[in-house]
This record gives structure tokens, sequence and C-alpha cells, in this order.
């Protein structure tokens, strides 16, 4: 009974936001959101209801055949594929809870939901297929869909960085699709489950076709030289798309390297030939620059983008070092950067409703309009750089041990210096949120017309931008379940998130 | 008396620990709730949560004295367990703490109300007791720095409440120095724990020197890892900063207890960390000796450097902070003479820890004094302050009791750590022959007399002298500020007054955690403080400070020292302005090179399109317009074929027609013309064929042609004839 479940977890929102265009489009407008939120919800579910089965250790495995290829398109669901297609589902789940107020004045809301849930049955479908082919079929449907999503505001902006996605995505999948099909004529068989890899003789095909990989995983990571597409697609995206995007949908690449290190390569073909060393430093010099770079933003959401390159960064080292433990810290540092950017996209997206502001600067003082939203943010960033209780400490942690177990100290100094960059631009935020008084009262000045002297309380009448408040509650829960997860896991005596992360990569080497 | 090494004691399990770090911290947010809701009972629970964590610190001590206090606990976020060991020497500092936070918190309770944002204040200010007292309470460097960091990031809060520019900068500057230290104490953590196993604080020299010179770097990050919140010299920048700019009962915490967790974990480190094992007394404390040296230097470096500055400062905080800086170089030169001395150095460890509890108490009370003045006066600078001991009669005593603690008067409590920190230099010295120490051993005295010579221009800047016009009448202190002060100065005087005591009760327990020898431990404890050969030596220093005061005490106020002499804006400034341009501007560059090629994409995009449209024009001239021609011919010949041979045609038909109608003209004409001219003969033939058979009546031609004459044929060609023209006259 369970072997369906990865199939039906990735088609049935796919064809669940097909139905709910048509129905909030044909039949009733008013019950688009709650059905939005059923189909997410339920495909969650869908894929928690393998949980039993992966816990005894199996693997769900079922095959189909599609079209007239020589292939069929297997799902294959072992417990990394679980453990973050769990976590995508769950992103996801509260991204639609978040909607709805985000969207609030926006428009062009069925397409909005329609394609949110299609890209969630692609990443989620990303995770679950068992070869190549299904891998790359997703891929580019969740890529393709994700467009729409970027350029959601139609402005110039936004088409502008919805252009710069979709041709760098369309050259990544062909690279992918090269990869593949290289694959195919080397092996026989683009299936995960050989074990021993699918290439294991080193030739100039297999190195053409693992720079294919590397480009095309690489496109949607974010990796260094090709990273461009991230900084401008976040902030035109509406911000749960930003969250989605940053928190889970540039970790299929990493995902899909793992496979590719994994499952179509092996761990001896890369004794024998060291080609893992090129990601090694686009990995570290991906970490720098983002940081280096985020520094220097003082949007908000870009300066979030940055430093989701830099933290990619931290996943794609964490890959590429080929060690279980430093597998275990980039898979957990996947989780925690998906629970901790998201979290502070939403806050972003909060501040971006409820204020009008979308500029560092202009944000003194905000603290004290939303105080719930800025402890979240807080949180996050305690988390984003690193300091104890919190999960970043954990994935720097488990990163800089196989570091040094692998003798390489260089890399443990490189993610100190990176938490040092973290702090110095996450801080100035918070200080100028909880802090600054003075910019506030300048702000503030501006913002509310006609509210000096304090004997015209500001028009509660009219929502807008002025209004500053805290958010909804519809806003703050999701924002406040990711806050929270950014330390919870670490309080309790058993870190389950750790443990079951430990157990999983366990099952690639 | 028999003090048990710290391998061989017992080990008490207890879940106390743990409810001394949680009890603030909880209590933090559950005041914080309260004051949300009614503001009139913060204070009071602060003060209550505060009390009970002095309680039970108090019972821990207690029972700390027959071993040391265990508990380990999991938790998700380390690897390791949360390891609480609290040994003698971890409790008295708890309960230091804990004394002196509670104090402070009281002494908050009247200083806070001409302050805002109280309920902050307060949460802050229990959540940094946690995370402090859990420094002293841990056992391994993993547990230590979590509360490290605790720490370092409640009491920034606490820094910056004032929200002024100054305290915005202060806050800045102590929040990225507190950033690096924690991460240059989790570089040390990883490598000893990647390399040795295990990150216990217990003595392991051997194991350390097994890994080479990784053990300096070891070293060096946790000694600037905790130098920087020491105030150790060069990285002591934060410090005067921040102490003027908190609220005063904050800086009594941060410079009386805050920043001894600093010394105290060099102490560990380099007193306990790295001290052998096995068989101290013939160990190889080789090590230890250098770091000991190392620190020594830096001691010495810090506080007369420190106590220079101090001088010529007029803000009466940034002298109490630089004089904090000062008083850190003498623990930290007492602990490097007692890691310099191995296991000798029993009277360094003594003075330094006897330093850190005497200056706890000294220099909480001067800041708390000196805020005591400012809520009423609303200034801190010593030049417009003066003669206010007639107003503040308490305050100008209390302060007169701590200036002597500080200076080291004897009876006070200052003059014994001290005197133990010189005896300690002095058998460095005479251990080490090196010329160097006896240096270091100069510098201590003039430091002393730098001592006095500033906290006597800080006492008589604000309560001797001339009274400002300006100053109108204070308000006298409160019983609750008195009784704050009170206890303090009974402190800061019975520390003094009864050395062997506090020594046998307190110090010498507590350093009898670290290898040492006991014989010397023993010595220590019959130590008599009242030599006068010790006398003498204070005596000069408290001569010399005065004199230096007396000669140059104007001089003092009016000087400044230049900007550029400081270590920030000589060094550090420019340093992080170098890295901070390197490292954008360099990765700026690169994002933008990065983002223009791609950028340029487009035209790469163009430059094919436009390359590919002249392959194609190029094959378009060579195959398709050399047939333009032919094309040309071809249409030519199409447009032939579809209207030239029709017209050909046509015209063919034309002539035909012409041709056909001309014959037929020309023979119907002709032919008519023919037969009507003709007609008469035609006539004539007929008439003669009519004729022909009947009688020729005699006419010749009708004889030879008569039908008798002719042959048939002829017949039959004539009967045609006539037939035709009989036709042809009929029909015509």
């Amino acid at each position: 009974m369970y072997a369906n479940l990865p199939a039906l977890a990735a088609l049935f929102p796919i064809a669940g936001g097909l139905a709910l265009y048509f129905i909030t489009n044909y039949l009733n407008v008013r019950i688009r959101e709650p059905l939005a939120l059923a189909i997410s919800g339920t495909t969650l579910f869908l894929v928690a209801l393998m949980f039993p089965p992966i816990l005894d250790g199996q693997t769900l495995e079922a095959g189909y055949r599609l079209f007239h290829l020589p292939l069929s398109i297997t799902f294959r669901v072992d417990g990394i594929g679980f453990f973050l297609s769990l976590l995508a589902s769950f992103l996801w789940f509260l991204a639609t809870l978040y909607s709805p107020r985000y969207l609030a004045h926006s428009h062009a809301h069925d397409r909005y939901y329609a394609f949110l849930l299609m890209a969630q049955g692609g990443c989620v479908g990303v995770m679950v297929t068992g070869d190549l082919l299904g891998l790359f079929l997703f891929f580019e449907f969740m890529a393709l869909t994700t467009y729409v999503l970027i350029a959601h505001e139609e402005d110039a902006y936004s088409l502008f960085a919805g252009a710069k996605y979709l041709y760098l995505t369309v050259a990544g999948g062909l690279a992918i699709f090269f990869g593949l099909v290289v694959t195919y004529y080397l092996a026989g068989s683009v299936s995960f489950a050989r074990p021993g890899g699918l290439i294991t003789e080193p030739s100039g095909l297999a190195l053409a076709a693992f720079i294919g990989f590397l480009i095309g995983f690489g496109i949607k990571a974010g990796m260094f030289p090709l990273h461009v597409w991230l900084p401008d697609a976040h902030p035109a995206a509406p911000a749960p798309a930003s969250a989605l995007l940053s928190g889970i949908m540039i970790k299929t690449g990493a995902y899909g390297l793992i496979r590719i290190f994994h499952n179509v390569y092996s761990l001896r073909f890369f004794e024998a030939v060291n080609w893992e060393i090129c990601v090694v430093i686009l990995a570290s010099v991906t970490i720098l620059l983002g940081s280096a770079l985020a520094i220097l933003q003082d949007n908000l959401k870009r300066r979030l983008a940055y430093s989701s390159i830099a933290q990619i960064g931290y996943i794609l080292l964490g890959i590429s070092l080929l060690s279980e433990r430093a597998l275990v810290g980039a898979v957990y540092h996947i989780f925690t950067h998906a629970l901790m950017k998201g979290c502070l996209f939403l806050c972003a997206g909060a501040i971006i409703v409820q204020t009008g502001k979308k500029n560092i600067s202009e944000m003194g003082g905000i603290g004290f309009h939303m105080p719930l939203t800025m402890l979240c943010f807080t949180l996050a960033s305690f988390s984003m750089v690193g300091i104890p209780p919190f999960n970043g400490f954990i994935s720097k942690w488990q990163l800089s041990m196989a570091a040094l177990e692998l003798n390489r100290p260089i890399f443990v100094a490189l993610l100190i210096l990176s938490s040092l960059l973290n702090a110095v631009y996450y801080f100035p935020i918070i200080i100028a949120a909880f802090f600054n008084r003075r910019s506030e009262a300048e702000s503030g000045a501006h913002a509310v017309h006609g509210g000096h002297g304090g004997h015209t309380p500001p028009e509660i009448s009219a929502p807008g931008p002025s209004l500053a408040g805290e958010a909804p509650w519809e806003m703050l829960v999701p924002t406040a379940i990711l806050a929270v997860g950014c330390f919870i896991f670490a309080l309790t005596p058993v870190n389950w998130p750790l443990e079951m992360i430990k157990t999983v990569t366990h099952g690639l080497f | 008396m028999a003090y048990p090494s710290p391998v061989e004691s017992e080990v008490v399990y207890s879940s106390l620990p743990l409810w001394i770090a949680l009890i603030p911290l909880a209590g933090g947010f559950l005041v914080y709730r309260i004051a949300l809701r009614d503001s009139r009972w913060r204070g009071c629970g602060a003060v209550l949560a505060a009390g009970l964590t002095l309680l039970l610190a108090g019972f821990l001590f207690y029972r700390s004295g027959g071993g040391a206090v265990e508990l380990k606990l999991q938790a998700g976020f380390l690897e390791r367990l949360l390891y609480f060991r609290v040994d003698r020497l971890g409790a008295a500092f708890t309960l230091l703490a804990a004394l002196i936070w509670f104090l402070a918190t009281l002494f908050s309770v009247f200083y806070m109300r001409h302050e805002g944002e109280q309920n902050r204040y307060y949460l802050f200010f229990l959540l940094s007791l946690g995370g402090c007292l859990g420094v002293f309470m841990t056992g391994d460097l993993l547990s230590l720095f979590v509360f490290f960091e605790i720490m370092s990031f409640t009491s920034c809060v606490l820094v910056v409440h004032a929200r002024t520019a100054e305290a915005d900068e202060a806050g800045r500057n102590y929040l990225y120095l507190g950033v690096l230290g924690g991460l240059l104490l989790l570089a040390a953590i990883l490598l000893l724990y990647c390399y040795t196993g295990s990150v216990t604080l217990a003595p392991r020299l051997e194991e350390l020197e097994r890994l080479g010179n990784l053990r300096f770097l070891i070293a060096a990050c946790l000694i600037a890892g905790f130098g920087i919140k020491a105030g150790m010299v060069p990285l002591h920048i934060w410090l005067p900063k921040a102490h003027p700019v908190a609220p005063s009962p904050a800086s009594a915490l941060l410079s009386g207890i805050m920043i001894k967790t600093g010394a105290y974990g060099i102490i560990r480190v380099i007193n306990l960390l790295f001290t052998p094992a096995h068989h101290p007394e013939a160990g190889h404390w080789e090590t230890a000796a250098l770091l000991g040296l190392v620190m020594i230097w830096i001691g010495t470096a810090t506080m007369f450097t420190a106590a220079f500055i101090a001088l010529f400062q007029n803000n009466a905080k940034r002298i109490l902070a630089y004089s904090s800086i000062s008083q850190m170089g003498y623990i930290l030169m007492g602990a490097g003479a007692a890691a310099y001395l191995g296991y000798h150095g029993a009277a360094g460890l003594a003075g330094a820890v006897y330093h850190i509890v005497n200056h706890a108490f000294f220099k909480a009370s001067l800041f708390m004094l000196v805020g005591a003045v400012y809520i009423r006066t609303h200034e801190l600078d010593v030049r417009k302050l003066g003669g206010l001991w007639r107003s503040l009669p308490a305050t100008t005593l209390a302060f007169l009791v701590a200036a002597a603690g500080i200076t080291g008067v004897p009876g006070l409590n200052g003059y014994t750590g001290k005197t133990l920190l010189h005896h300690a230099i002095v058998e460095a010295l005479a251990h080490g022959h090196g010329p160097g120490l006896a240096w270091a051993e100069k510098i201590f005295t003039v430091t002393g007399a730098l001592t006095v010579c500033y906290i006597t221009k800080l006492c008589c800047g604000i309560f001797f002298g001339k009274r400002p016009a300006g100053l109108g009448p204070l308000p006298k202190e409160t019983p609750g500020e008195m009784a704050v002060f009170a206890a303090l100065s009974a402190a800061i005087a019975a520390l003094g007054s009864f050395p062997a005591q506090v020594l046998n009760r307190l110090i010498i327990p507590a350093a009898a955690v670290f290898p040492l020898d006991h014989h010397a431990l023993e010595h220590l404890a019959g130590l008599n403080f009242w030599d006068h050969h010790d006398l003498q030596a204070i005596a000069a220093v408290l001569g010399l400070g005065l004199l230096l005061y007396l000669l140059f005490g104007r001089l003092l106020q009016r000087v400044s020292l230049p900007a550029w002499l400081s270590v920030e804006q000589a060094v550090y400034r420019p340093l992080v302005f170098a890295a901070g341009f390197l490292l954008t501007g360099g990765g700026r560059a690169v994002e933008t090179a990065v983002d223009r090629s791609y950028s340029c994409s487009p035209y790469a995009l163009r430059v094919l399109t436009i390359s590919g449209s002249l392959v194609d024009a190029a094959a378009e001239n060579l195959l398709i317009k050399s047939t333009g021609p032919l094309q040309r011919a071809c249409l030519a010949l199409s447009r032939f074929d579809s209207e030239g041979t029709a017209r050909l045609g046509r015209w063919l038909q034309r002539i035909a027609v012409r041709v056909r109608d001309g014959f037929y003209r020309l023979w119907y004409d002709g032919l008519r013309r023919f037969i009507h001219g003709s007609g008469y003969f035609w006539r004539r033939i007929f008439f003669v064929l009519v004729r022909m058979d009947f009688n020729p009546k005699g006419i010749r031609f009708f004889q030879s042609l008569n039908i008798s004459n002719l042959d048939f044929n002829l017949l039959l060609m004539m009967i045609f004839l006539l037939v035709l023209l009989s036709l042809f006259f009929l029909f015509y």
C-alpha cells in the first residue's frame, strides 16, 4: 500500500493546482484559499504517511512506464528523500497559510495559488523520484512553474528577474539533460538504485556529464559563478514565494548534487579522480562572496538573498567534502536554513505588508511596532550567526568537525569568518529595529501624516502601508512556528532531526 | 591541613547548578511578563529572583565544600553533554557574582527610577546573571562557551540601554568584539575537541603537548577569546566605551563581575588546562611557563597602559573603566606568574583570585557611588563637580572606603590582594632570573602609584574642592542606597582586615583545585600581611601617588591624550576598514564581473545572431540571389507563357481569321464577280448545251458537237455541267 504513495504525493498537488485554478475561476472563488491550504496540507499528510516504512528502513519504490521512452519513471523514496520532501511540504504548507494576507492587495490570486501548488508537486517530485529522468522532469517542471511565482508582480523589475531566472534555468535544465543522456549512454540505466553508482569508469564523457550536472544543479542552488539570478529573483517574488525559493527550492540543487555524488557516481569514483575539489573551491568562494555582498545591500530581501548564497555555500561545502559527518552537517544545514531563512523572508514580507518598507535604513524602531515579528527575526538571525542553543550552531559544529577530521582546518577558519560576517550583516538590523528610536521618530513622522502633537491619532480606518502594527495572526503563526523551529529541537534532550539525518545519511555511505 | 587535589576529590551529584542558572533566566522572563501588566512589581520581582539565586549560590558553595558538584544534562544542540562541574573556585565565584548581582539589583531599584525601558532592563539584567553564573559553574569549555555567549549577548542590551549615539557605538563595539571573542573560543574548542576528543577543563598538558605547535594556536585562541572579555590590553577597546554609557548598576556588574569571566577563563586555561595531569611536582611545565611569561607581560602592559590613560580622563565612569582594565592587568599578571612558577605558583594564583574578589567589591561600589552622584547631578565630568561631601556624606564615606581599598591602604582589601600579587612577581623574578621581570616588578609599583593618583583625582574632583555654582540642593541618600553602600563597604573592610580567615576559608580552598604545591598553599595561610617590608612598600606607593597628584593634578585635568594614540584609532579602525574594503570591495568587483558577464550574454547573443544573419545573407546571396535572373526569366517565361502565348495565339488567330476572311472574300467576291462578269458566257454555254441535242440547223459547231459525235465520257461531263449550271441559275 505504500509503494504508490510517492507518486501520489508528487502528482496530487499538481493535479490539485490545476483543479484549483478551474474551480476558482469558474465555480467558486471564495474557497480558493481554504482549498489551496487543504491541498497543500493533504500533500504534507501524504508525505508524512511514508514515515512508518521509512522508519523501518524500507525504501518505497514503484516504476511507471510513461510516454514511449525506453525508460520508465521510477518513484523511489529513501531516508534522505523522505526527510527533505517532508521538510519541503511542511514549509509549503506554512507558506500557503501565510499567503492570503500577504496577497490581499495583489492580483492574479488564482494563478498564484495554482502555480504555488504545482511547484510544490514539482519540488516533492524531485525528492521522491528514483532515477535521473524523473528527477530531471520534475526539476524542470518545478523550475518553470516557479517562473510564474517570481514574475508575479508583473512590474518591470520582476519581469527582468523572472527572465534572468528563466534563461538560466533553461540553460541548467539543458545541462542536466546532457548529463542524463551521457549517463544513459555510459551506463545503460539512470536509476539511483544501482549499488556502486552508475558511472564507474573515469572518462572524458564522464567528466563532461559531471560538469553538466554541476552546472545544472549549481544554477538552481546558486553556486558562485551561476548565482546571478538569485539576488534578483528573491526580492522580486512575493515574500512567501521567496521563502520557499530560498528555503526549499534552491536546496533541490544541493539535493541533486548529493544524488550525483552518491548515486550516479560513487565515493570510490571520486577517490580516484578528485573532481569534487572544484565544488569545494566554488563553495568556499560562494560563502565568502555571499557574505561580503550581503553587507552591502540595503534592501532587506536582497540582503537575505545574498545570505542564502552564502548559506548554500556551507551546504555545498558539506556535500563536497564527501565525509559522513560533513554530509550530516550539510543536510542539517538544509533543514536549519529552510527554517531560519523561511522565517526571515516571512518577517520581511510582514514588514512590507504592514509598513511598506523594503530597505533596512528605513527600519529603525520597527521592533516597537511589530515586536513579535521582529522577535522571530531576531531568533532566526541568532540561528543564522550560529549562537549556541540555535540550530545554526549545530550545523556549523558538524561542518567544522568534519573539516577538522579531514585535516582541513582552513574551512573552520572560513566558517568562523563567515559567522562573523553573518553577525555583521544581521545584528545591525536587530539593533536598528529595537534600539533606534531616532530613525523611528523620523520615519514615524514620515509614515503617519499629520500625527504630530498627539492630538490626532493616526487614521485607523484606512488600511495600507501607513498603518504600522503587528502582523495579522495568519502571517504571524507560520513565522513563529519557523522561529521556534530554529531552536526547539536543540533544547530537547535528543535532537531528533539530527538523529534522523545521521541515520539517513548513513545509508549513503 | 590537607587540601584534596582535583583528581582525588569526591564528586557530589546535584541539580543545584541547573537551578542556579535557570532561576535568573526563567525569572527574567517572568518578571518581564509581570511588569507588562503591573510595573510596580518588577523591581521587587527582580530582587526576589536575584535573592533566590544568591541563596542557592550560598547553598552551592556550602555543598562544594564536600567536593565538586557535578551535573550532566543531555542537550540537543551539543554533541556532548551539558556538563556542570562546580569546584571550590567555581562555587566561590558563583557566590561572589550572585552577591554582587543581588546588591546591584537592589541599587537598580533606586537608580532605574530615572531611566526608561525598565522592563527590558530587568529582563536582560537577570538573563545576563544566568549566563554569568553558568560560566562559573560549567566543567568543560563547550558548556562554558554556551553560557559565555548568553552573557555576552544579553549584557549587550544593558550597554546600549541609553540608546544615545555613544551608547550605540559602544554597543556595536561590544557586540562585535563579543562575537569575535566567542568565535575565537569556538575555534579553539573545535580544535581541542577534534584533536583530543575532549573539551573538559582539567589538567591535560600531556595530551596537548602531543599536538605540537597546534597547542599554541589553541592557547592563543582561548586567551584572545577570554581576553576580549577581560579587557586585556590590545583587545580592551570596548571597555572604556561600554562602561560610561551603561546604567551604573550595569557598569558595576560589567566591571565587577562580567569582565572577571574572562579572567576566570584565562585562569582555567593557563593554570588548569595547560598543566600536567600526572605528577605535577615532577612534570614538565615548559608550555605553562611560557604561557605564564606571556601572560605576565600582557598583564603588566595592561595595568600600566590603562592606569596611565586613566590619569587623563575626566569622565568619572571612564576613569573607573580604565581603572578596571588596569586592575584586570593585576589579575592577569597574577595568573601569569602562577603559570610561570608552575607547581610553586601558589602565591600568584591566590593573589589573582583574591584580587578578583576584591575588585568585584570595590569597583562595584565605586560605580554605584558614581551612579548615585549621577542620578542627583546628571553630571559625570569631574571638572564640573566638586564639594559634594556636604550634601552626600554617606556616599562620600563609602567612596573613601572603596577608594582606599583600590589604592591598597593597609587594612582594606586591596592591600592584601596587591601584596600577594607582589609576592608572586617577586617569586617569579627570583625563579626566572630574567632582567625583564625586574622591570615588571618596577612597573607594578609605578602602576600602584598611578592608581593612587587617578583615584585621588576622581575623589577630589567629585566630593572635595569647590562646589560648582550651578548645582542646586541635592536629595539625600535613601536608606536602601545606604544599605547597599554599607554592605559593600563592610565587605571591603572585612576582606582587608581579616586576610588570614579569608585566605583559609575562601581563597586557599579555591586555589587548591589547581595542581599546586600544597605546602606552599599552607605557607600562604600563615602569611603575615603586616610585615614591615610590605607596609613600607605600600606606603611608598601611596606617597608617590599623592605626590604625583599634587604635582600634576591641575595639569591632568587640562591635558588630554591625542586621539591617534588610541589603539582603536591607530590599529583597529584602519584594519577593520581595510579588511571590510578588501572583502566587500573585492566581493563587489567579482560580483560585478560575473553579473556583467551574464548581462553581456545578450550582447553575445546579439553577436551570435548578427553573425548568423551574416551567414544567412551570404548563403542567400549565393544560393538564392543568384537564381534571380533565372527566376526573372522563369517569371518572364511564365508571364510569357501565361500572356505572350495567348497574345501570340490570339494574333495568329486573328491573322488566320483575316487570311481566312481575305480568302473567303477573295473567293466569294471573285467568284461572284467572275460569275457576274462571266454570266453571259455561262448562259451561252448553257444554251449551247441545251440546244446541243436539237438540230444543228446547219451550224457547223453543232454539227461537230452533236451527241452522236460525242463519246460517252464527254457526254457525262457535259450533262453534269448542265445540271450544275441549271442549279446555279435556278438558285442563285
